[in-house]
């Protein structure tokens, strides 16, 4: 068994969860097959015009700068275009989480233990952490009902809890445990940037959205 | 207990035990499990953390990859889904559509009930009423008509016992009219690569994707078909591997390579044939392999020259820069250079003779038979491996014996003797059910004016295939080529069993023929296109079927691993299992012992039905070593937390499974066997897994003198090989070697005697080794000693013992011999591979230098003719201006007709729509942006009403269209023909309505991945002017009515990321 620790270049992707946990992308991973969305969705009754989870996809069908076609994050390092690369999208429970700062009931919330909660009765759908968020994770599902609909407004919102209960019992995120490919990395900050690396993989992230992510822990992915 | 220490290297596993230990709840093992908000069965908000219920290991039934999942049940309720992250296969993860099965399963559109269509309307009935209408049209059918009046539409997504039961069934019922999705899927994999070396399945394993050093994937979309084996494929490039695809379109893998070239569809003999030459020319093909392993290899040399690179690049479209950058490429790569393909490779009118340039690129760059090497063939629906073992195909009997008198003969005595039913049966039984050739076809075919009755059996001549069985269900003036049909009626019942109608080429003329039967029966969970298309006011059933969730069952993944499968619930509403339905129609038609498997009162007892099939199954497949027993699957299950991912096997020791590969893929000799992962893995000992190719085909290939007295006016194929080899050259058994892990020489040796005709003493204790199989694995053991023994124990054997005596090498050995790899198969049309261009090709030049085959007679019971389809359709192309190359293939979230996948609200959501790919050149140039309506027409099969997809993924030249998609056909929407609540949330047109007409000359295979076609903006004019019967303004898909997948882009250009 310990053989195989050795060999193995990509390991699994969820490497510990509860406190301090983050969840973050390994975009050289990612290929696009939904497995996370769907994961999300089943898990947690996701209603079917609702993303938590998402996978953009930039470049569709561009091949990268002559051999870095499997190296996305390198040629976007050396400013050469990347090609096709899938981008699994969700809240990150960013440690300077731009949505906390705007929220104008406070109704987001950075907690304790590092995961940012909304608290649905404080929520007036004004969407402010919509626009401030870098990744478009908070979703309005009821924004084309009720009362929300009536007063253009955008209903509770609704986004990624890094599936907090599931963490809470020792299990890992639904979506990052089945990932097809291990693209979803759940673990402390540097236990993600050390991955990556091992991986040979990087972010596709500038540095001002890393310390927005991570803050001073941004350090560890340069 | 574990003493792991709790650190950040732990995998999945370790983590989960050390966990426990910490004092966090226990995971894993049943102590977990979920309550999802329900409206039948529960109440409560969505809670991912509940520790109730019963986790199943359950296997995914979409693709071929067999990942595993756990289904958590409370009662008999599926209440949700739990990565089951001890399988070796998959570690826990799922695509899109295994993290979907929850909806598959719970979905309002399942069917609930038999239906039957009377006036037009879709009613209710009992399923003994539905048995009744069945019986009686059956019986009445082979009364007025014959035996062969009937079709079997069987399935790659049944059990491996259903299959074989399915197999079983239609013999019984007199007739080789049954087939699957492995005709329109890999049969001409199967045919090339068992023609080569003897199997034709996966030679590794998906785990071995770890080890290549180069993987070349050609005609293959393993993102979006295979993406479990992408967990593989990337690691093995993370550890230094090189990823390059070949493909005519930039696909999500190709967004992974570290190379991509874009090839034009159908041309992939003479890319092949050209970087074998470039390897020769080089001085880099491997003579060890070649000299020691290979037949014939003087003869592919010979056809060479005719692939310059010049030829090639005009052919492919590839740059003779770029040619060489891929022969450099493999050179610098091999022996550890791999070779993927799915359909990209396999669905062209040459596609055998493209798996077999294949072979030779592997054979030649000496990468067959190790890990890191071989050919990952990627079957592609969950059971098709299986479904072709166990042979629900026209031209074999379950474990590919023939049908042929010593075919049949076994199997007559495998069902009299298995005591796992209670029938007998003889040879001549089954002479009785048969119908016989009438006279003046059998002489149209060619056979002898003077053959007996016997001879002109119909059980003795393949059956209709799926990819054309249309054909016989109309008059000879309808059929294509007007080919007269070869057996004494018409089809009059069709039965579509867990098959789609949709992806099947010529899609119109199945609606005729479906509109022609007396009956048309569909059994499936969903009514399926084929419950939708064709216009009739009666005579179609509809049978539910419970999912394959909903019992036990064997399923055989793409590398040939045999996976016991554990259901979640039982069977939902009214439906019954496959197997269930199988057997009581058995019954109905009066041989229903052969079909009484179980140990219970009833005809159908769940798991111990199965576990009995499968014991039958392991007692009659002899050939590919299906002796996996059930309780050795059940240890698996049990132990699987001790198989490697690196491996498949059991490395722990000290369990029952130490030593084992994950469900011991096939050939498993029997009990003590751990199955063989690689095959033809010379380096490794039997015992422990290693093979050798086949000695199939005798000791030596036909001599100039034998082969002017077979039966053949073509030329003698080995002709360069004897002139530069003699007689020696045709040798037909390996070089003798020294491998590592025996002390002494090992020699070629031929297959054992009876190895694939022998059943174990004890019938109760079917995977016993056979005296064969003993003495084959046994190092003391030879094959002369193996005949001499045989003839002292057997009655019916008599082997010639002088002929073996100069084979008495005591070694361990496979049962099938160490022979060589054919690099000529003299018995196919084209010996050696040579390019062939498309049916509709772009280039009227080259398919006159390089045309499609000519006529054959009784090819499966009718004629084709590829080269006279190919002279009226590409000349049809040029008047037509069809100026566009169209090529099908897959979407991830769907799978096949997409029946199912597209009723599952996950799945419809992720993709809501069918669509033609177009670059945004050509959106440019015909004036449509993503989303609006286009009209993609043919020359002679009409035109298809699809939404634009503007991206930079096909070439200019070209477009792409997923082939999941039905509902809709040639403009007008068939909504109104589902059963009420049972329309899917998605439906769209169907790309097969028209894909165009060539078919492989050694399978029958459908040509879908090369048609030319004009894409055009829908206007009302337009589609007037092409006769199609749809109002623009009007029309409507139900899934934008209805909100579904709204988040869709359609056009690359509107913003920088799309979803």
């Amino acid at each position: 068994m310990s053989t195989e620790h050795n060999k193995e270049v990509m390991r699994d992707g969820v490497m510990s969860v509860g406190e301090g946990a983050r969840i973050f992308p390994d975009v050289e991973a990612c290929i696009d097959c939904g497995g996370c969305v769907v994961a999300c969705k089943r898990t947690w009754d996701v209603p079917a015009d609702e993303q938590r989870i998402s996978v953009s996809t930039m470049l569709e069908g561009q091949e990268a700068a002559r051999g870095l076609n499997a190296n996305a994050t390198t040629a976007l390092q050396q400013s050469q275009s990347p090609g096709e690369t899938s981008i699994p999208m969700q809240c990150y429970h960013c440690e300077n989480a731009p949505c906390v700062s705007v929220c104008p009931t406070d109704s987001l919330l950075k907690k304790e233990d590092g995961f940012v909660d909304v608290r649905d009765s404080l929520c007036i759908g004004c969407q402010y952490c919509l626009s401030a968020c870098p990744f478009g994770a908070p979703q309005f599902p009821e924004s084309d009902e009720g009362a929300a609909r009536l007063f253009g407004t955008g209903g509770t919102m609704d986004k990624c809890t890094m599936c907090e209960e599931r963490q809470n019992v020792g299990k890992g995120p639904a979506c990052a445990e089945e990932c097809s490919t291990d693209a979803l990395l759940v673990g402390t900050a540097d236990e993600i940037a050390t991955e990556l690396d091992r991986r040979d993989s990087g972010t596709f992230f500038n540095d001002v959205a890393m310390e927005i992510v991570f803050g001073d822990d941004a350090e560890a992915f340069q | 207990m574990s003493t792991e220490p709790v650190s950040l290297d732990l995998d999945r596993r370790s983590f989960l035990k050390a966990s426990a230990l910490a004092g966090a709840v226990a995971l894993g093992g049943g102590a977990t499990g979920q309550t999802l908000a329900q409206s039948s069965e529960s109440s409560g908000d969505a809670d991912g953390t509940d520790t109730e219920g019963h986790l199943t290991k359950t296997v995914c039934n979409f693709c071929a990859v067999g990942c595993g999942f756990r289904g958590e049940r409370v009662g008999n309720a599926f209440v949700g889904q739990e990565p089951w992250f001890e399988n070796p296969i998959n570690n826990g993860a799922l695509c899109s559509k295994g993290a979907a099965i929850y909806d598959s399963e719970h979905t309002p559109k399942r069917l609930k009930h038999p239906l039957m269509k009377q006036d037009g309307e879709w009613r209710k009935v009992s399923w003994e009423r539905a048995y009744d209408e069945i019986e009686q049209e059956v019986k009445r059918v082979w009364e007025e008509y014959s035996r062969e009046s009937v079709m079997l539409l069987g399935s790659a997504h049944h059990a491996n016992e259903e299959a074989y039961a399915m197999r079983k069934l239609a013999a019984f019922m007199g007739t080789n009219n049954i087939d699957h999705q492995a005709r329109i899927c890999h049969s001409t994999t199967v045919a090339g690569l068992a023609n080569t070396w003897g199997y034709g399945a996966m030679t590794n394993t998906i785990n071995d994707y770890r080890n290549y050093n180069m993987d070349l994937v050609i005609g293959q979309n393993p993102a979006e078909a295979h993406p479990i084996a992408m967990q593989h494929i990337l690691e093995g490039q993370k550890r230094g591997g090189t990823l390059v695809v070949v493909e005519p379109r930039y696909t999500k893998t190709a967004a992974h390579a570290d190379y991509f070239y874009r090839l034009r569809p159908g041309t992939d003999v003479a890319l092949m044939m050209g970087l074998i030459k470039y390897l020769r020319d080089q001085g880099e093909l491997d003579d060890e392999m070649i000299e020691g392993r290979v037949m014939g290899w003087p003869d592919v040399d010979a056809e060479l020259d005719q692939y310059d690179l010049e030829t090639v690049s005009d052919i492919t479209w590839i740059s003779v820069e770029d040619l060489r950058e891929l022969g450099d490429l493999i050179i610098e790569n091999k022996p550890k250079v791999q070779i993927e393909w799915a359909m990209g490779g396999t669905q062209h009118n040459n596609g055998t003779q493209n798996i077999r340039s294949y072979a030779l690129t592997s054979l030649g760059s000496g990468s067959a038979a190790q890990s890191g090497g071989g050919l990952q063939v990627m079957r592609g629906h969950s059971n098709v491996q299986g479904a072709t073992d166990l042979a629900v195909a026209s031209h074999i009997l379950p474990g590919y014996y023939g049908l042929t008198p010593g075919g049949w003969q076994w199997w007559a005595d495998v069902w009299t003797e298995s005591p796992y039913t209670t029938g007998s049966v003889s040879y001549d039984d089954f002479l009785g059910r048969f119908d016989v050739m009438p006279q003046d076809l059998w002489e149209r075919q060619g056979g002898s004016p003077d053959a007996s009755e016997t001879e002109r059996s119909m059980m003795f001549q393949n059956g209709l295939t799926v990819a054309r069985w249309f054909e016989a269900a109309l008059d000879q003036g309808d059929r294509l080529q007007q080919t007269p049909l070869y057996q004494p009626e018409k089809v009059k019942v069709a039965f579509f069993w867990g098959h789609s109608v949709n992806s099947i080429s010529e899609m119109a003329k199945a609606k005729q023929a479906m509109e022609a039967l007396d009956l048309l029966v569909v059994v499936d969970m969903f009514p399926s296109v084929a419950g939708v298309l064709p216009e009739r006011d009666d005579g179609v059933i509809i049978l539910p079927v419970a999912s394959q969730y909903e019992h036990w069952r064997s399923v055989t993944n793409s590398h040939r691993s045999v996976q016991w499968s554990e259901p979640v619930r039982p069977p939902s509403h009214n439906t019954k299992p496959d197997m269930q339905v199988m057997q009581e129609l058995a019954d109905r038609f009066g041989f229903g012992e052969h079909f009484d498997w179980g140990s219970g009162p009833d005809l159908y007892s769940g798991k111990s039905t199965y576990e009995d099939a499968l014991r039958e199954i392991n007692i009659g497949v002899r050939t590919i070593g299906y002796i996996q027993d059930p309780e050795r699957l059940e240890l698996h299950r049990e132990y699987d937390w001790a198989f490697s991912t690196e491996t498949l096997q059991a490395e722990s020791p000290g369990t029952p499974v130490e030593g084992d590969y994950w469900c011991l893929p096939w050939p498993c000799w029997g009990e003590g066997h751990p199955g063989t992962p690689i095959i033809w893995n010379d380096d490794k000992d039997p015992r422990n897994g290693g093979q050798d190719f086949r000695a199939r085909w005798g000791v030596q290939a036909p001599t100039p003198d034998e082969w002017a007295e077979m039966d053949t006016d073509k030329e003698y194929p080995m002709q360069t090989t004897v002139d530069q080899a003699g007689t020696e050259g045709l040798n037909l058994l390996r070089d003798s070697y020294e491998p590592d892990w025996w002390d002494d020489t090992v020699h070629g040796v031929p297959q054992y005697p009876g190895f694939a005709t022998t059943m174990p003493d004890d019938l109760t204790n079917p995977d016993m080794l056979t005296l064969p199989y003993e003495y084959a694995l046994d190092p003391t053991k030879s094959v002369y000693d193996t005949a001499v023994a045989m003839n002292e124990k057997y009655d019916w054997a008599d082997y010639d013992e002088q002929f073996y005596q100069q084979y008495d090498h005591k070694q361990p050995d496979a049962p099938t011999g160490r022979g060589r790899a054919r690099a000529v198969v003299w018995g196919f049309l084209d010996t050696v591979p040579v390019h062939r261009e498309p049916i509709e090709s772009p280039r009227p030049d080259l398919a006159e230098s390089w045309p499609a085959n000519g006529q054959q007679r009784n090819f499966y019971r009718l004629d084709q003719n590829n080269a006279a389809e190919q002279e009226t359709a590409t000349q049809a192309v040029q008047q037509q201006g069809m100026d566009t190359i169209m090529t099908t293939g897959r979407q991830v979230e769907h799978q096949g007709g997409g029946s199912e996948s597209r009723s599952n609200v996950f799945l419809a959501d992720l993709q809501p729509h069918m669509y033609a790919e177009i670059t945004p050149t050509m959106a440019e140039e015909i004036g449509v942006d993503g989303g609006d309506l286009v009209v993609v027409s043919t020359t002679d099969r009409g035109s298809i009403l699809v939404k634009a997809r503007v991206t930079d993924r096909p070439s200019e030249r070209e477009t792409f269209l997923p082939f999941h998609w039905g509902g809709v056909f040639k403009g007008q929407s068939l909504e109104d023909q589902y059963p009420d609540g049972n329309m899917p949330y998605a439906i769209g047109e169907s790309v097969n309505t028209i894909t165009s007409r060539g078919y492989d000359v050694e399978t029958q295979m459908q040509e879908t991945k090369a048609a030319m076609v004009k894409v055009r903006a829908a206007t009302q004019d337009l589609v007037d002017e092409l006769g199609m019967d749809v109002d623009l303004a009007e029309f409507e898909f139900p899934q934008d009515r209805e909100g579904i997948g709204r988040q869709k882009n359609f056009d690359v250009r509107d913003s920088e990321t799309v979803q």
